[in-house]
């Protein structure tokens, strides 16, 4: 609250005092004020609308690969050996750079946009959920063990339990990934509306505080997901004291 | 035909790149009837919980046979459970569902498994805490949960683990008692392991001593004391000598006096 406070007076301070260009950086007031205008025309929503379609099938979908893949990965060495660096390079890599040759293979509609979004969203929850289950307590896997506890219910009962902390901090970093996802592939996706788009087409007039709008909604629904997913991570695992990322 | 635990010249040894094999037990041999509660001590790094560690079918031996009843232990096993040492405990599942572990995973029907779980929980005195959490438990309460969960499976042997070491010494105590308690009523045999002799001597109806490593069996004492044994019985002369005994063996153990091999005199009741 006092941050957020402190942070719009600063913002106001520079933007009247030391910029003095609302071209390059506009008032809280006007932004606000073309914020209202943009839901007043209903046009806010219809962006927000399609482009939170965009993100929540793609992010659903990146986090239902990411733990597979991280399952995949954490339960066999074998497989481990093979795909690890893969992963690695694919969750330092540029993937946004792959979207026109997605716009290709999938066309310019719902698909290719979900897709580089569950992309950039799917390697972190992967790493997150093998470091997860690595991780596990040796002592648990014992008692898994004395049971007679087999490879499938050892995962499934022990190792994905214990990684689910792991997995949500992997989730709230690939949501973050995935809301620039959004801006990138809105932008180059050939879009007809959304958030992203609104915000390359405010840039381009030099309508500089509908492009704060844009961030900011976007931002918001970001902070909105990452809240979200430190409440279930809290919800589902009070045992831990701290979160593990 | 009895269900006897026999230990038959167990050896471990671990390979080491430079130095040859690491002999961490030495021929280890014993056997405890059907019902009975032995306790195995012996310094740190003796090798005692390696062997508790074998007959549970964690630690492959490298030599020696394992049995009960006659037929042989390959692995893990059934009739054998094990309760570990503390904060073994799932932590995403409650007390009830802890317990329920084992019946899940050897695929017994859920009517059953509940009947067996909530008997459980009240055996060891945890009823009205089913829903809680490990983490809303004190030390004592979350052993009394690894040793439910144990017992759940109905093994023919329990092995325990220094379940106690972790506990402060009054709940030590009183965890002692709860557990004369309940093996009284369930008369499993156990293999108790401990580094603390007197409650190897409170507990158990026999103590077995290992010696420092490559760990053997040294000693192989009978605690006479009736049951149920009681505070009172901590502080009779009859104990007391008992723990003494022990004790100044452990401390021969400890500073290499004895030499190694000879039989300690007068505890070999």
């Amino acid at each position: 609250m006092i941050s957020g406070v402190v942070g719009i007076a600063m913002w106001q301070f520079a933007a009247v005092s030391v910029v003095r260009n609302p071209l390059f950086l506009p008032t809280p007031l006007a932004v606000l004020t073309s914020g209202i205008e943009a839901i007043r025309t209903g046009e806010l929503f219809t962006d927000i609308n399609i482009s939170l379609t965009y993100f929540a099938v793609g992010s659903a979908l990146g986090f239902v690969g990411g733990v597979l893949l991280g399952v995949l990965l954490g339960a066999s060495q074998k497989v481990a050996d093979y795909v690890d660096p893969w992963v690695s390079a694919a969750y330092t890599a540029p993937l946004v750079a792959l979207t026109p040759l997605l716009i290709i293979w999938f066309g310019i509609g719902l698909w290719s946009k979900t897709i580089i979004i569950a992309l950039l969203v799917i390697f972190p929850v992967t790493i997150g959920t093998v470091a997860g289950i690595r991780s596990t307590d040796r002592s648990l896997l014992e008692v898994a063990a004395s049971m007679g506890a087999g490879r499938l219910d050892t995962l499934r009962k022990v190792m994905v339990p214990w990684a689910l902390s792991f997995i949500l901090s992997g989730a709230r970093i690939g949501v973050g990934r995935g809301v620039i996802g959004i801006f990138v592939a809105e932008l180059f996706g050939g879009a007809s509306k959304g958030v992203g788009l609104m915000i390359t087409n405010a840039a381009s007039v030099f309508n500089t505080p509908l492009l704060f709008v844009g961030i900011i909604v976007l931002a918001l629904m970001g902070v909105a997901v990452t809240s979200a997913l430190r409440y279930l991570e809290r919800r589902m695992a009070p045992w831990r004291t701290q979160s593990v990322v | 035909m009895s269900m006897d635990l026999r230990v038959e010249d167990l050896s471990v040894a671990f390979p080491r790149s430079v130095a040859g094999p690491l002999t961490v037990l030495d021929r280890v041999a014993f056997e405890v009837q059907q019902g009975q509660f032995v306790a195995l001590v012996g310094p740190s790094g003796c090798g005692k919980t390696t062997v508790l560690r074998c007959v549970g079918g964690l630690q492959a031996p490298s030599g020696g046979r394992i049995a009960i009843g006659g037929r042989p232990l390959a692995g893990v096993d059934r009739r054998v459970a094990m309760v570990f040492q503390s904060d073994s405990l799932f932590p995403w599942r409650t007390v009830a569902a802890n317990v329920a572990f084992g019946l899940e995973v050897r695929r017994y029907p859920a009517q059953r498994a509940a009947a067996i779980v909530q008997d459980l929980i009240e055996l060891v005195g945890l009823a009205g805490f089913e829903r809680s959490y490990p983490h809303q438990l004190s030390g004592g309460m979350r052993q009394r949960v690894n040793l439910a969960r144990a017992l759940a499976v109905d093994p023919e042997v329990l092995l325990m683990d220094e379940p106690f070491s972790s506990l402060d010494m009054l709940t030590r105590e009183s965890m002692q008692l709860e557990l004369q308690r309940i093996w009284l009523r369930r008369k499993k045999t156990v293999l108790f392991v401990t580094h603390q002799i007197e409650e190897a001597v409170f507990l158990a109806d026999r103590v077995l001593l290992m010696s420092r490593r490559p760990g053997t069996l040294r000693a192989d004492v009978a605690v006479p004391h009736k049951r149920p044994r009681g505070t009172h019985d901590r502080h009779t002369p009859e104990f007391h000598a008992l723990v003494d005994g022990l004790a100044e063996s452990l401390g021969a153990e400890l500073t290499d006096q004895g030499p190694a091999g000879r039989p300690v005199p007068a505890l070999n009741a």
